[in-house]
């Protein structure tokens, strides 16, 4: 969809999608409806498309929340992937300690305020 | 293009019925449109193509008003030296008495002359009497008719045919019969000729013609021939081209053609309105969505355009389907029209069949998608200005903020103003006009706030009722002003323009009442024409005095009408005593003048009276000169009175009848007014005249009572549109109440599911449902009788000023708007019933799973 909103020549859309559809391992679910897919699938489908343009930063407002712990930690290890190969800088919303392990820097706010910045 | 095959086509496949719906509004807009211009435009053709085929190779016409003229004036034109070929004619329409055959259209000509105009395509064993007109004229009971009408009446030659003269029904023998083409397709082939002599006759012309048609001689134009005529008749006389009647017959028609432009832009109107609730209803709907795309980079004229190619692509098919439904309805709509006509006026074109301009079809697309568009123009900017923050969040787009309150009730508040100014400055079109635009401008800003502010008065009658449902419905209304203020602005415009139409038609019906038993209060009308209007036939004069000698017949008083052109208007000439008419209808509504005063200075034939009509729209005040084109000279004479009269939409100037005998040298009389004798049954007399005159004399007697509802009933057939305008008004409250519903049914999800699982039963939540429904009705309807009561005012203005120049009493339409509580009442029900189904059943899970 930003694609188009962009845009893009149909082909030119068709094309960029499969290649990011690779890119999060759903290059083979690339003729199903959105409803046909499961939480993790539709996540990795959402990465997807924040990254259609190489955006030099990535906002995940809780991109695990709704995910069961074996999918949480594969959507995960996708956005540190990327993250490692793009070079973008990602922003991660989480309520999630062991998410927020996981990343290199975790600021954390209680009522709106910083009360923590810790580096890894 | 691939926004709407992704986004808008999904949309529409989702909500199946609310697309027909929104594509039905425009095609019931578009089809009226077409419906009505090609029946207009068909009666108009049907009547010029008429004028032409009789015409022939006639280039000029000499006439003198209805009233014919003299027949020693054809020596002078013949005598003219620009003049080629100068033959006189007779028209006139006759009732024929067959079955299923209507109208035959006469044309009374001289045979020795005519066929150099006219080619006559003669056909039949009969030569030599065409040859050798001689014959013809020696039998005067001669006829030549159609092959087409014969073969549809198994008539040939020597076969009789019984037509309804002023003699009563008279036979007459077939001669002739004219080949298809030319003129004997004129009339939809129920054209007959016979002599011009025999014409006078039957028709009661007496030593006079109709018109003299003329062919030009070669080498002199057309405008060298009109003047030398001209100046060679004198006044009273008009030398014009044939197309020149036609023009005429356009001009009678401007009162219902403008009726129905009015009915066209009405169907619009509802069309543009149901077209504008469905897209606000659905970018309120749709709002998740479009902040979800603003969120993912589309930029506000995207989403913009995205809903106004919705709203194209709607538009263009509903056009599409409007215009073939337009073809149906055209079909329907020229028979209607064309038997309103003769009914009004007494002219028609026999049959007319649609005809098809080749602009028409297209232009009606066009201005469907046009409307769809325009209708979608502030949806879609609403659309476009959707913050995706405030669009992810449930509920508060509803709401209307503080700040957009106030602007909008500055700028309301503004309008207002401009329009106040204007109706004070309103002598001008534009003022006028401008001003009513400003006040529905300023209504349709204020909507939302007014809409609110009833929300908050129904809630305690709401609560009173039902204290659970009842608070529910108000508080849905309170919190979504937007979601309703579109519904009820709909609503609230079709009342509207339904009260004013309403009141207008009251008004007119009262004046005409009014007017009916103060001016045409007489206790028995003698007519030469069932239709009262029809000029074909006339009585002599002598029919006067065998009036008056039945018994129990107190007065007689003859009346002769006729149209003559008076500022290149066609209006009615009305030739009575007038001392005699003054005394007995003393009550009649005088607008400018001395009753007393005009009515002795216009018996002496000193002056004219005019009607109220005629003097708005030719702007003609006490004193003012008017000049009549009679048969002998120019008539030059004040107005003395001005009066409130219906006898003529377009305007009606009377006059003294020893003036009209004086110039125009006409003895005849359309009819009489008689008055009877204290106690005298007029049922009785009128049985006498029957039996005295219905053999020897064709005519139609009527009580009072007889004539106000053939009148009245003609006023119906002008003001039919307006039940059908109530419908359309009732069904655009319906479409748009369901569609509201639907939207507050899917926004408040989670509080009906709610409410069900604290033990809500189903019943409860219907009726709900059924408040919210009723409420947004009550609102509508409210708003709409009141904005209704002002646009009455502007409606009667629209139709003193520019449309048939009568003004009319500001009646109130109570009882219409007492009728439309039920009616709007039983609308929202039905409106409710399917949303109410949908909440009950939806699944309860489900809808609290929703948040």
């Amino acid at each position: 969809m930003p694609l188009h909103l962009h845009g893009w020549a149909r082909k030119k859309v068709e094309g960029r999608a499969r290649e990011l559809l690779d890119l999060v391992k759903l290059g083979h679910r690339v003729e199903h409806l959105a409803d046909e897919l499961s939480g993790g699938e539709r996540q990795r489908v959402a990465i997807a498309r924040a990254l259609a343009f190489n955006p030099p930063i990535l906002l995940g407002d809780e991109p695990t929340g709704n995910l069961d712990s074996k999918t949480g930690v594969e959507i995960l290890k996708l956005i540190h992937d990327l993250h490692d190969r793009f070079g973008a800088t990602v922003l991660i919303v989480t309520h999630d300690e062991s998410v927020a392990r996981s990343c290199p820097r975790t600021i954390t706010l209680t009522d709106g305020r910083i009360i923590k910045d810790e580096r890894r | 293009m691939i926004l709407l095959r992704l986004l808008s086509w999904q949309y529409a496949r989702k909500h199946k019925l609310r697309s027909l719906l929104t594509i039905m509004g425009i095609a019931l807009g578009v089809a009226v449109f077409v419906g009505m211009h090609a029946a207009n435009d068909s009666i108009l053709a049907a009547f010029g193509r008429t004028v032409d085929r009789i015409a022939g190779a006639t280039e000029l016409q000499v006439s003198a008003g209805e009233a014919g003229f003299d027949e020693e004036v054809l020596d002078a034109v013949q005598q003219a030296p620009e003049v080629r070929v100068a033959v006189p004619v007779v028209e006139a329409v006759a009732a024929t008495g067959i079955e299923g055959q209507g109208n035959l259209m006469i044309l009374g000509v001289d045979m020795v002359g005519d066929r150099s105009l006219r080619d006559y395509s003669m056909e039949g064993g009969q030569s030599d009497i065409v040859e050798d007109p001689l014959i013809f004229l020696a039998q005067p009971d001669s006829i030549v008719v159609s092959q087409d009408f014969a073969a549809r009446n198994g008539a040939g030659i020597n076969s009789k045919i019984v037509l309804r003269t002023m003699d009563g029904p008279r036979q007459f023998t077939v001669r002739g019969l004219m080949g298809a083409g030319g003129l004997a397709s004129a009339f939809g082939g129920n054209l007959a000729v016979m002599d011009i002599y025999a014409a006078q006759k039957v028709f009661g012309r007496g030593r006079k013609f109709d018109r003299i048609d003329i062919g030009v001689k070669e080498g002199i134009s057309l405008e060298q021939c009109r003047t030398a005529l001209e100046r060679r008749l004198g006044p009273g006389f008009e030398v014009r081209p044939p197309a020149a009647r036609g023009q005429q017959f356009e001009a009678m028609m401007r009162g219902y053609s403008v009726s129905m432009n009015v009915s066209s832009a009405f169907a619009l109107f509802i069309g543009l309105f149901i077209i504008f609730n469905s897209f606000s209803i659905a970018v309120t709907e749709r709002r998740s969505e479009i902040g979800v795309l603003r969120a993912l980079g589309a930029t506000r004229r995207q989403i913009g355009g995205l809903f106004l190619g919705e709203s194209a692509v709607l538009g263009l098919f509903g056009s599409a389907l409007g215009a073939g439904f337009g073809m149906l309805l055209g079909g329907v709509l020229v028979t209607y029209i064309s038997r309103v006509m003769q009914g009004a006026y007494g002219v028609t074109a026999q049959n007319p069949e649609v005809e098809w301009n080749s602009l028409l079809l297209p232009a009606a697309v066009v201005v469907g998608t046009i409307t769809s568009l325009a209708a979608a123009l502030l949806p879609a900017r609403s659309a476009a200005a959707v913050d995706p923050v405030q669009a992810l969040q449930k509920g508060k787009s509803q709401v209307l903020s503080a700040g957009e309150n106030l602007r909008r009730r500055a700028v309301a508040a503004c309008l207002l103003t401009g329009s106040f100014v204007c109706l004070l400055l309103g002598s001008s079109r534009v003022f006028f006009y401008g001003g009513y635009t400003l006040l529905m401008s300023a209504v349709l800003l204020l909507t939302p706030s007014l809409s609110l502010w009833l929300a908050r008065c129904l809630r305690p009658a709401l609560k009173a009722l039902r204290p659970i449902e009842g608070a529910l419905a108000a508080d849905s209304l309170m919190q979504a002003p937007r979601r309703t203020s579109a519904t009820v602005s709909a609503l609230m415009f079709c009342l509207a323009m339904l009260i004013g139409l309403a009141g207008t038609s009251r008004a007119s019906y009262g004046s005409i009442e009014e007017w009916l038993s103060t001016t045409l209060n007489s206790d028995l009308f003698v007519s030469a024409s069932e239709n009262l209007v029809s000029r074909n036939y006339r009585f002599p004069a002598e029919m006067r005095p065998e009036l008056e000698a039945i018994p129990g017949v107190a007065e007689v008083q003859p009346v002769r009408n006729t149209r003559i052109t008076f500022r290149t208007t066609p209006v009615l000439l009305i030739s009575v005593d007038i001392p005699r008419v003054a005394e007995r209808t003393r009550r009649r509504r005088v607008i400018e003048g001395d009753f007393e005063e005009m009515n002795r200075i216009a018996g002496q034939g000193k002056g004219v009276i005019i009607s109220e009509n005629l003097a708005q729209l030719k702007q003609l005040r006490m004193g003012d000169a008017v000049e009549l084109t009679a048969t002998s000279a120019a008539v030059r004479l004040p107005v003395v009175g001005i009066v409130r009269d219906f006898s003529d939409q377009i305007g009606t100037i009377f006059v003294d009848q020893s003036v009209y005998l004086r110039h125009w040298n006409d003895p005849t009389y359309d009819s009489f007014r008689l008055y009877l004798k204290p106690g005298t049954d007029p049922m009785a007399v009128k049985v006498s005249i029957q039996e005295k005159f219905s053999q020897q004399r064709r005519l139609f007697v009527f009580l009072n009572q007889e004539l106000k509802g053939y009148i009245l009933n003609l006023a119906d057939q002008w003001f039919g549109m307006t039940y059908i305008q109530l419908a359309l008004a009732l069904v655009v409250g319906v479409l748009g109440i369901a569609n509201t519903l639907t939207v507050s049914i899917s926004d408040r999800r989670r509080e009906l599911g709610i409410l069900r699982a604290v033990g809500g039963v189903s019943g409860m939540v219907r009726r709900a449902i059924w408040m919210e429904a009723v409420a947004i009705g009550l609102i509508g309807l409210f708003l709409g009788l009141a904005l209704g009561a002002v646009n009455l005012y502007y409606q009667l203005e629209m139709v003193r000023r520019d449309f048939t120049g009568m003004p009319l009493d500001y009646r109130f339409p109570w009882t219409v708007a007492l009728v439309l509580l039920p009616l709007v009442l039983a609308a929202s029900f039905l409106s409710a019933a399917g949303p109410a189904e949908s909440a009950v059943r939806s699944s309860l899970v489900e809808s609290l799973a929703y948040e």
